[in-house]
């Protein structure tokens, strides 16, 4: 009975399916938004599902000379890393436990899927493939610096390296969205990094390169990057509603669990709307936006933290 | 088992007629269809609310939509994007040109056409065609698929 | 007023959001085509001669004229030649062929796009 109730927890209810089918609502949310953004009106709501269905049925090329084992195992493994994520992630369910230190755990599952697609890039040997794969690499040591800046504020202010301690001492102070509203905007910014979305989509800019690292992959393989790149949306998201909004909702109640949904969603259309009026940054202004001016913005914030 | 069998393929066959991912090209035609074409992403037409996306990559599309009376120049590359697309693949001419030459038939440099060099499932007359036109071609396509 | 420039389109965003989509819906609502849409190309199947002046001034080859004698020929349209320019429209003199202003549909047999426009037979 207890394995049965773990077996339907991992697989079923707060584990993979729903994490998957909220993965798949937020994708389409997102195109929708987006769409109804720029007056358009937007794929229907079985979008995603059909993409990936037909993605998963298509014929899989690689180019010659790829190493195929590679090319096979570098989607999987980001995927892997997202899921497992995403398990530390609860959506107010209570599942894994929580212990000392698992933020930084989080931050480096979510942060390995940006090297891996650096070595998609690399493997695959065409040429846009490798420029896609050399920018997302210059992009991740600012925007990753940046994220971890940034939400070491609500660490330092509520004095744990867990979530769980994250979480309870802002169920006692209040959530740290308005008090450190300048954080929580320099997290959205590396999160956007992190997540390759519109001003900061710099690696796949398909104006310029095609698609990035992923334009060799075809196929099964494609739908698998791009379920990993839903499913890091929604993670980072409920990530952000863990440490910035942990006052609003409770562990282990219905009304948390929609809560927690809603907030999500809220979020969601922050990133839309950022997506949709933001125009791409060349490489160099994003960097020095990020090392002149964002970085040592967090790390003013972070000292006005511990001298308050 | 029986219908297990039938489920699948229904569920596959519904996949790909929702989301045709297009791919374009231009095979030296003068551009008008070309502009056309991209007009087809702008809010008044707005294809993807057919779960149509404009793909860069021929790697990552399903049907190619083609325009141009295909010159002898880009003659060898039309055929390798063609061969990149991963099955199943469909072709879509667009515009007079590329249905047999139009405008440009006679010319020295020019195959004429699409269908001299690939498998066409569906051609669009019209020199530019409408957007409009170009969406019936699509939707016709994307029908005819089984 | 720099920092006004970035949040510029805010307020457009917002308010395409809560208005009406701009998109025509198109295959369920048709769309209004302009008086001088030059389409597909029509004629007046009496008004013709066969006197090849629209074949002679057709610069993409779309017409041809397939005449045995004064009351005996065929005019034939190919629609994928066609640039819809109205050239035949101004050639003619005899005001039989002009340009509609409905656009052709497309097909998957290029045979389709083959349209005899005047077919005149002698009377027995
Ligand atoms: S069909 Fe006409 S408008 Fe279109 S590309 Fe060819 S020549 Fe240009
Ligand atoms: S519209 Fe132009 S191309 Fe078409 S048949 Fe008339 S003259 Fe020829
Ligand atoms: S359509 Fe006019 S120009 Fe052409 S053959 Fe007939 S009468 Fe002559």
């Amino acid at each position: 009975m207890n394995i049965l109730h773990m077996l339907f927890e991992i697989l079923i209810f707060p584990g993979f399916a729903f994490v998957l089918f909220t993965a798949l609502f937020f994708h389409w949310l997102d195109r929708k938004l987006i769409a109804r953004f720029q007056g358009r009106i937007g794929p229907p709501w079985y979008q995603p599902v059909a993409d990936l269905i037909k993605l998963f049925s298509k014929e899989d090329i690689l180019p010659v000379g790829t190493n195929e084992v590679f090319a096979t195992l570098l989607p999987l493994v980001s995927f892997a890393f997202v899921m497992t994520a995403s398990f530390y992630l609860p959506f107010a369910v209570p599942t894994t436990q929580s212990f000392e230190g698992d933020i930084i755990v989080v931050i480096f599952l979510l942060s390995m899927p940006s090297l891996l697609y650096f070595l998609a890039g690399w493997i695959t040997s065409g040429v846009y493939s490798i420029l896609g794969g050399n920018r997302s690499l210059l992009q991740y040591f600012s925007y990753e610096v940046l994220f971890l800046l940034a939400i070491s504020g609500t660490v330092i202010t509520s004095g744990s390296w867990s979530l769980a301690g994250i979480r309870s001492a802002q169920l006692t102070s209040g959530s740290y969205f308005l008090p450190q509203l300048l954080g929580f905007f320099l997290t959205v910014s590396g999160l956007i990094g992190k997540l390759k979305r519109d001003p900061y989509d710099i690696p796949k800019a398909k104006s310029e390169m095609v698609a990035g690292p992923l334009t060799e992959f075809s196929g099964k393989k494609l739908g698998l990057w791009q379920l990993t790149n839903q499913l890091q949306t929604v993670v980072g998201l409920s990530f952000l509603v863990h440490t910035y909004f942990g006052g609003y909702w409770q562990m282990g109640t219905v009304g948390g669990f929609f809560t927690f949904y809603l907030l999500l969603i809220l979020l969601q259309c922050l990133l839309s709307a950022i997506s949709a009026i933001y125009a791409r940054f060349r490489i160099d202004q994003l960097i020095r936006l990020n090392w002149y001016a964002l970085i040592p913005l967090a790390l003013i914030h972070n000292l006005f933290l511990v001298l308050k | 088992m029986e219908k297990n069998k039938a489920i699948l393929p229904n569920i596959l066959t519904w996949a790909r007629k929702k989301s045709p991912w297009i791919l374009h090209f231009n095979s030296g035609g003068c551009n008008g269809c070309d502009i056309e074409l991209l007009s087809l992403l702008t809010p008044s037409y707005d294809i993807e609310r057919f779960g149509i996306l404009n793909e860069a990559s021929p790697r990552h599309a399903d049907i190619l939509v083609c325009t141009g009376p295909v010159t002898e120049q880009v003659r060898p590359r039309l055929k390798r994007i063609y061969d990149q697309i991963p099955e199943p693949k469909w072709v879509l001419a667009v515009g007079s040109c590329s249905c047999s030459g139009g405008v440009f038939s006679g010319a020295y440099n020019i195959l004429g056409g699409i269908d001299k060099l690939l498998p066409v499932d569906m051609y669009v007359p019209g020199c530019p065609c409408r957007p409009e036109t170009i969406i019936d071609g699509i939707i016709k396509l994307v029908e005819s698929i089984q | 007023m720099k920092l006004r420039s970035y949040f510029y389109l805010l307020p457009n965003i917002v308010r395409a959001f809560f208005s009406k989509p701009d998109t025509v819906n198109y295959p369920s609502i048709t769309l209004e085509v302009a008086d001088r849409f030059r389409g597909s190309v029509r004629i007046k199947a009496q008004n013709c001669v066969g006197c090849s002046l629209c074949v002679r001034d057709c610069p993409a080859q779309a017409l041809e004229l397939e005449k045995e004698s004064k009351n005996s020929f065929r005019l034939i349209h190919y629609r994928d030649r066609c640039t819809y320019c109205g050239q035949c429209e101004l050639s003619c003199r005899f005001d039989a062929i002009f340009l509609d202003n409905e656009y052709d549909e497309p097909s998957s047999n290029r045979a389709h796009f083959i349209v005899t426009l005047v077919e005149r037979v002698p009377e027995e």
